[in-house]
C-alpha cells in the first residue's frame, strides 16, 4: 500500500491563480483558485472604501453614510478572510502534526 | 455576503437623507419672493424603488429630488423690488408644519436604518464565531 505525500503548498503560486488551470497542481488548483477569487474581491472592498474615504475628505460629496458602509462592508470581508485563513491553518497544523 | 440587505438600508439612508435636504431647502425658500411671473417651485422626493429584495436581481434604483409646483402666497409690498405692478410680492407656500414633521420623522427613519445596519452587521460578526474554537 502506498500513501502519497502531500503536496508542497508555496505562495508564488497564488499569485498565477487565474492563469493555473493548465498546469501542475491538479487538485489544488480550484481551491487556489477560489482563495485567489475571495482575495481579489477583498482587495477590490478595501479599495473601493479607500476611494470613497479620500473623495470625502477631498469634499466631494460623498454621502457620509456611503463611506460607513463602504468600510463597514470591506470590515466584514477581512474579517472573513481571517476567519478563512485560520481554519485552513488550523487544518494544515493539524496535518502537519500528525505521528506517522 | 449579504449584499441585498446592505442594498436596501443604503438606499433607506439615501432615501431619509433627501427627504431632510427637499424639506431644509423648502424651509427656507419659505420667506425668499419669487421672481416676478415666474412659478415657485418646491423640493420633493421621488424614489423608483420596488422593495423586492429577496428577488435575485433588486431593482433597486436612486431616489432623486424632484421639483414640485407649489401655490403662490402673496403679500401686499409694494416698497419689495420683487413687487409686480399692483404692489403684491409672491412666496411660495410651504406648509411649515408638514415639513417640520417631515424632519423629525425623516431624522428617526434614518436612526431606524441605521440600527437596521447595525444588526445586520452584529449578526454577521457572529456567523463569523460559528465553529470558531481558537
Amino acid at each position: 500500500m502506498t500513501i502519497e505525500a502531500l503536496g508542497a503548498v508555496s505562495l508564488s503560486s497564488l499569485e498565477a491563480v487565474p492563469l493555473a488551470t493548465g498546469s501542475g497542481a491538479s487538485q489544488g488548483s480550484d481551491f487556489l483558485h477560489a482563495v485567489g477569487t475571495g482575495l481579489q474581491g477583498l482587495d477590490g472592498e478595501v479599495r473601493h472604501a479607500d476611494m470613497l474615504a479620500s473623495e470625502l475628505a477631498a469634499g466631494k460629496g460623498v454621502a457620509v453614510h456611503d463611506v460607513m458602509i463602504a468600510m463597514e462592508q470591506a470590515h466584514l470581508s477581512l474579517q472573513f478572510a481571517v476567519e478563512v485563513r485560520n481554519r485552513i491553518l488550523d487544518a494544515y497544523q493539524n496535518l502537519t502534526n500528525m505521528q506517522l | 455576503m449579504v449584499d441585498q440587505i446592505m442594498a436596501a438600508t443604503r438606499f433607506g439612508l439615501e432615501y431619509e437623507r433627501l427627504r431632510i435636504e427637499a424639506a431644509s431647502h423648502n424651509i427656507a425658500v419659505a420667506n425668499t419672493p419669487s421672481a416676478a411671473g415666474a412659478t415657485s417651485s418646491l423640493l420633493a422626493v421621488s424614489a423608483p424603488f420596488s422593495a423586492h429584495t429577496h428577488d435575485a436581481s433588486p431593482t433597486v434604483g436612486h431616489p432623486v429630488l424632484v421639483e414640485r409646483g407649489a401655490d403662490e402666497r402673496k403679500v401686499h409690498d409694494p416698497s419689495d423690488p420683487a413687487a409686480d405692478q399692483s404692489g403684491m410680492v409672491s412666496y411660495p407656500k410651504v406648509d411649515l408644519v408638514g415639513e417640520m414633521s417631515t424632519l423629525i420623522s425623516a431624522g428617526s427613519a434614518y436612526e431606524a436604518n441605521v440600527r437596521a445596519f447595525n444588526a445586520l452587521r452584529s449578526m454577521d460578526l457572529h456567523a463569523l464565531d460559528i465553529g470558531g474554537g481558537a
